[in-house]
């Protein structure tokens, strides 16, 4: 096949893919598709390409928008914004005058003075690792934020924050599940799951695969890290345990559209 | 506190035609305004940044900085195309401190090729499970190097596929979101699918051919 009928090629496939060709090209491809195993094959691939990426970014439902909330953030940033007005002449003298150093061989300094200020992106709660998330529980026995009041609430947290609801199953003796709190760790939509086994503390950091570093615990904090891959979610369970045991009791879900039409999320966070 | 719920099911295509503005109607019908795009400004912070992890931040930070521009929104224009602008201001900002926080290079392809199954701090760690997670699935495997081939593509191009295959926008729509001509989305769109097909064809292959050997 010559370069020029591999382009004809691909445009037919993308014709075909957006669903712009009439009935008669689209059976005319059709037949030429039965002949090909080949081309196929290719559109096979570009359906589980379409599959994956639905996977890794399908948006969230039910986001809430806190709006007085955001009002007052807002508020915020414009009366900043007039504070630092009375800068803006001395500033542009200084970007003039560095424009010039610039001329004279100071480019990239006077470029990183000349860029627009970014705006700071400041996380809603400080960031621990999860040997610090970890203390920090320990020190309040492992008291979680909350507990769910049914299986409903359960899975729609999960499903409102990562994408995709989990089911906790019954705890066997000894395993005591304590319930829900969110904390930046992995990311700031981690949800942490607190237990205690034989009365040590144990919390199961719940995240997307996608946001997964390959987080670690120091082993002189004598904690013990443990995961498992559940779907797109990845399940962390830190204790002093030797062996995980609350891992296993929790399975993936598809929440159902009327759970999570009604599903508010509890607001807490730290 | 008034909270306001988005709206799920399938994603909700931009308004074309805004009635009045914004600051004019007050806050609660910025709101309205917002639902209706939201799905569509999380897919532009997803695209952009090719993290999901970081697209919901992304979206509060620009309605904080939109709720601080509103007297700037013109009625009749697009809220969408108008929001997305600084949606993809703020992921665009959020990228670049991301990428210089890291400070690992992410050249993907030399990555994969040399160490097939070598994860690093900036790499997915499916492949660094204990022994007691779950070895990665077939499914997970392909999606991580849809992950891995995804920082190959630039932003716009991301976000242009994004908007197509799940927000199932057409090329008008993701024009006017972009604020891009109508022929570069549909060549962003068409050329990511291409190079995504080029790098998964020898994974699809040896998968394909693995299911129809016996074992």
């Amino acid at each position: 096949m010559t370069r020029k009928d591999q382009e004809k090629l691909q445009r037919w496939i993308d014709a075909y893919l957006d669903d712009r060709l009439n009935e008669a090209q689209k059976a005319e491809f059709q037949r030429f598709l039965e002949k090909n195993a080949a081309v196929r094959s290719e559109l096979d691939l570009q359906s589980e390409i379409d599959n994956s990426l639905k996977r890794l970014f399908s948006p969230p439902d039910g986001q809430t928008l806190d709006i007085d909330q955001l009002v007052a953030r807002s508020d915020e940033m414009t009366k900043t914004t007039r504070r630092s007005k009375g800068w803006l002449r001395p500033r542009a003298v200084v970007a003039a005058a560095s424009l010039l150093i610039a001329l004279g061989g100071g480019g990239w300094y006077a470029w990183s003075l000349l860029t627009p200020p970014v705006q700071e992106f400041k996380p809603r709660f400080p960031k621990l690792t999860l040997a610090q998330a970890y203390q920090k529980f320990a020190q309040n026995n492992f008291k979680a934020d909350w507990a769910c009041e049914d299986e409903k609430e359960f899975a729609c947290t999960f499903d409102y924050r990562l994408g995709k609801g989990l089911a906790l199953a019954q705890a066997p003796a000894g395993v005591e599940v304590l319930g829900l709190s969110y904390a930046n760790t992995i990311t700031q939509n981690s949800i942490l799951l607190t237990a205690k086994a034989d009365g040590k503390g144990i919390i199961v950091f719940v995240d997307r695969v996608t946001a997964d570093r390959g987080q670690t615990v120091d082993p002189a904090s004598g904690l013990k890290l443990h995961k498992r891959k559940l779907d797109h979610l990845m399940l962390y369970e830190v204790s002093r345990l030797d062996k995980p045991r609350v891992l296993d009791l929790l399975k993936e879900m598809n929440t159902p559209k009327e759970w999570k039409k009604d599903f508010r999320p509890r607001s807490f966070g730290g | 506190m008034t909270k306001h719920k988005q709206p799920s099911g399938p994603v909700t295509k931009p308004d074309t035609d805004e009635p009045k503005n914004a600051k004019t109607g007050g806050m609660d019908d910025f709101a309205a305004q917002f639902e209706r795009s939201s799905r569509i400004l999380w897919l532009i912070a997803a695209g952009t940044t090719g993290d999901r992890s970081m697209a919901d931040d992304i979206v509060q930070e620009a309605t904080v900085i939109a709720l601080s521009k509103l007297e700037q929104f013109k009625p009749g224009t697009n809220f969408t195309a108008w929001m997305g602008q600084m949606v993809r201001h703020v992921a665009m900002n959020t990228a670049r401190k991301e990428h210089r926080r890291r400070s690992v290079s992410l050249d993907l392809d030399s990555t994969l090729e040399a160490k097939p199954h070598a994860g690093t701090p900036d790499q997915p760690a499916d492949l660094r499970l204990g022994a007691r997670g779950e070895l990665p699935a077939d499914q997970g495997h392909f999606d991580d190097r849809i992950m891995q081939a995804l920082h190959d593509v630039s932003d716009v191009a991301r976000a242009c596929l994004l908007l197509k295959t799940l927000g199932g926008l057409d090329y008008a729509e993701i024009s006017r979101v972009m604020e891009i001509p109508e022929g570069t989305a549909m060549s962003h769109v068409h050329r990511t699918r291409q190079f995504l097909r080029g790098k998964l064809a020898n994974l699809w292959r040896d998968r394909t051919s693995t299911k129809r050997t016996p074992s």
